[in-house]
């Protein structure tokens, strides 16, 4: 479903992914831990055209992302081009990102009307839908800033789904919560899992981690040192560096 | 808060329900005030000025309220308070149309785009606005015919005499708008970059075009931001067309040294003037606070 190949991006001065290669099947769940700054960030953005890779092919399902290979060369993608493609790959972010000016169905109902042109009557029913499912029936027709992180983040969580995305980035999805706020998030997420979506999780939850992810991978300084099932490298790492990670955070 | 029965209250949220009740705080609970003595000092000063100032301007004859009073309503003033409302107007939607343009210019990733506007900000904000009114109305002496056609001397489609073009008033209106398009598009650029970088990578995640980031994400938040530095300018704008007098265009300003000048009575006149000052800066006050209020919803509490 994603296919990385040799992904390199340099900001200035800083070589922040070096030969990045990564491959996530359909249905699998994918965690990515590593140390901050080692570029697990960038690399879940680049998968979505947020960051432009400097090398290297990204492919979902199938369709190389951001640019179009014509004669051998790569050319850039009219945004509209580009705008069709993100529209089937759902993100998550740290800091949430609703937009504060529409309640909580609008946000979920937002890219579903202004991107999919689906009716808005259909839209709100969907939005609905998805809020009960995340455990936010009674929150419908707040404002962002009347609900608390958790609630903020698991409604990012539907506005995301209603786009019927292909496959889901969380870019670190609990790290601006409160720690009893966070089993909320991961309990949704856990249950995302197990409807087969294709998940790309950038974490610190090494327990969400163990449980529900089918894959780990390890960044360190802009490579992924160590990718597998993630009982094996969460359990028997064979590189030091990943033990040396995972004794810190453990 | 207060009870209907005055007394103090805090609300407490019963956990479950999210419903708000009003919870009586028994008297023996009651912190009693310090007393603040600094507070009744100063309302005693501030009473004493006022008066004194009331005193003396109802006293003094020489204000001539009589004479302020029967133009009040004069229908050269009411003309030239129209002139000035007409120009303030146009000054600051044209401004704001233009300075739209700017800031957009002035966010272009291309550099050279971006500078451009810069250099357009630093010329319209440094040159005096008199100076601006002034040259367009004159605009004339420099280009006695204003032309389309094939630019470098190519030939011409159709010509015409600059002063017939542009009348006066338009020559102001030029000026003025000019001059708010910089201000207007600093204030857009400052809005715009108000907006968290969360937002429209958010929007684009969702699938959405550059131009629909703008409308559907961008325009709704840089609104709240940039209302109340707009209608700052518009304020401002009431009373810097008065310049127009120097094109001799009747606006509020000049009708009232008009007649300041043939009655001999300039300072009651002044003060009609202000007193139509006022009036349009108490309306436009409203109009800010009723859409501010609009605009801010999202962030009160249920």
């Amino acid at each position: 479903m994603v296919r990385i190949r040799d992904l390199h991006k340099v900001f200035g001065q800083a070589h922040v992914l070096r030969g990045v290669d990564l491959d996530v099947e359909r249905g699998e769940v994918v965690c990515v831990i590593g140390r901050s700054g080692s570029g697990k960030s960038t690399m879940l953005r680049c998968i979505n055209a947020l960051e432009t890779p400097t090398i290297g092919s990204i492919e979902v399902d199938g369709e190389r992302i951001g640019v179009a290979v014509r004669n051998g060369r790569l050319h850039e993608l009219a945004p509209r081009r580009l705008a069709a493609q993100r529209r089937h790959i759902g993100m998550v972010f740290q800091h949430f990102n609703l937009f504060p000016t529409r309640t909580v169905a609008e946000n979920v109902m937002e890219g579903q009307v202004v991107v999919a042109r689906r009716a808005k009557a259909e839209s709100r029913k969907r939005a609905i839908e998805l809020l009960g499912e995340v455990g936010l029936a009674d929150h419908v027709d707040k404002y962002p800033a009347q609900l608390s992180g958790g609630q903020q983040q698991r409604v990012a969580i539907a506005r995301a789904l209603a786009m019927d995305p292909k496959v889901m980035l969380f870019d670190e999805p609990t790290s601006a919560l409160d720690p009893e706020l966070v089993g909320d998030v991961l309990g949704v997420m856990r249950r995302l899992a197990g409807t087969g979506m294709t998940m790309i999780v950038v974490t610190h939850e090494m327990a969400f981690a163990r449980d529900v992810a089918d894959k780990v991978a390890f960044v360190d300084q802009g490579c992924i040192v160590e990718y597998g099932a993630s009982a094996e490298v969460l359990g028997q790492p064979s590189h030091p560096r990943t033990r040396e990670f995972l004794a810190r955070v453990q | 808060m207060t009870s209907p029965l005055g007394s103090p209250t805090v609300s407490s949220p019963t956990a479950a329900s999210g419903v708000t009740e009003e919870y009586v705080v028994p008297v023996a609970d009651r912190v009693i005030t310090r007393p603040r003595p600094g507070r009744w000092v100063t309302y005693a000063v501030v009473a004493l000025v006022v008066a004194m100032l009331v005193y003396s301007v109802l006293t003094n004859d020489n204000w001539h309220w009589d004479v302020v009073r029967a133009h009040l309503l004069d229908s050269a003033v009411l003309k030239g308070l129209a002139v000035t409302v007409v120009l303030t107007v146009a000054a600051m939607i044209l401004g704001l149309v233009l300075g739209s343009v700017v800031a957009a210019l002035r966010l272009s990733e291309s550099r050279i785009l971006s500078a451009i506007a810069g250099w357009y900000i630093w010329f319209f904000r440094g040159v005096p606005v008199i100076v601006q009114v002034i040259f367009f109305v004159y605009l004339g002496q420099l280009y006695p015919y204003l032309g389309l056609g094939v630019p470098f001397g190519g030939p011409k489609l159709a010509f015409y005499n600059t002063n017939d073009l542009i009348a006066p008033i338009v020559g102001c209106i030029i000026g003025l708008c000019l001059n708010e398009s910089a201000y207007q598009a600093e204030i857009i650029r400052g809005a715009v970059a108000s907006v968290p970088k969360g937002q429209r990578e958010a929007a684009a995640a969702l699938g959405m075009t550059p131009w629909q980031v703008r409308r559907r994400v961008i325009a709704p938040q840089i609104l709240p931001v940039a209302v109340p530095p707009f209608f700052n300018d518009v304020i401002s704008m009431t009373k810097t067309t008065a310049v127009v007098i120097l094109a001799s265009v009747t606006d509020l300003f000049s009708a009232v040294s008009q007649i300041g000048a043939r009655t001999f009575q300039q300072v009651p006149l002044l003060l009609v003037a202000t007193f139509w000052y006022l009036v349009l800066t108490a309306v436009i006050t409203l109009l800010q606070i009723g859409l501010e209020r609009i605009l801010t919803r999202h962030n009160r509490p249920s």
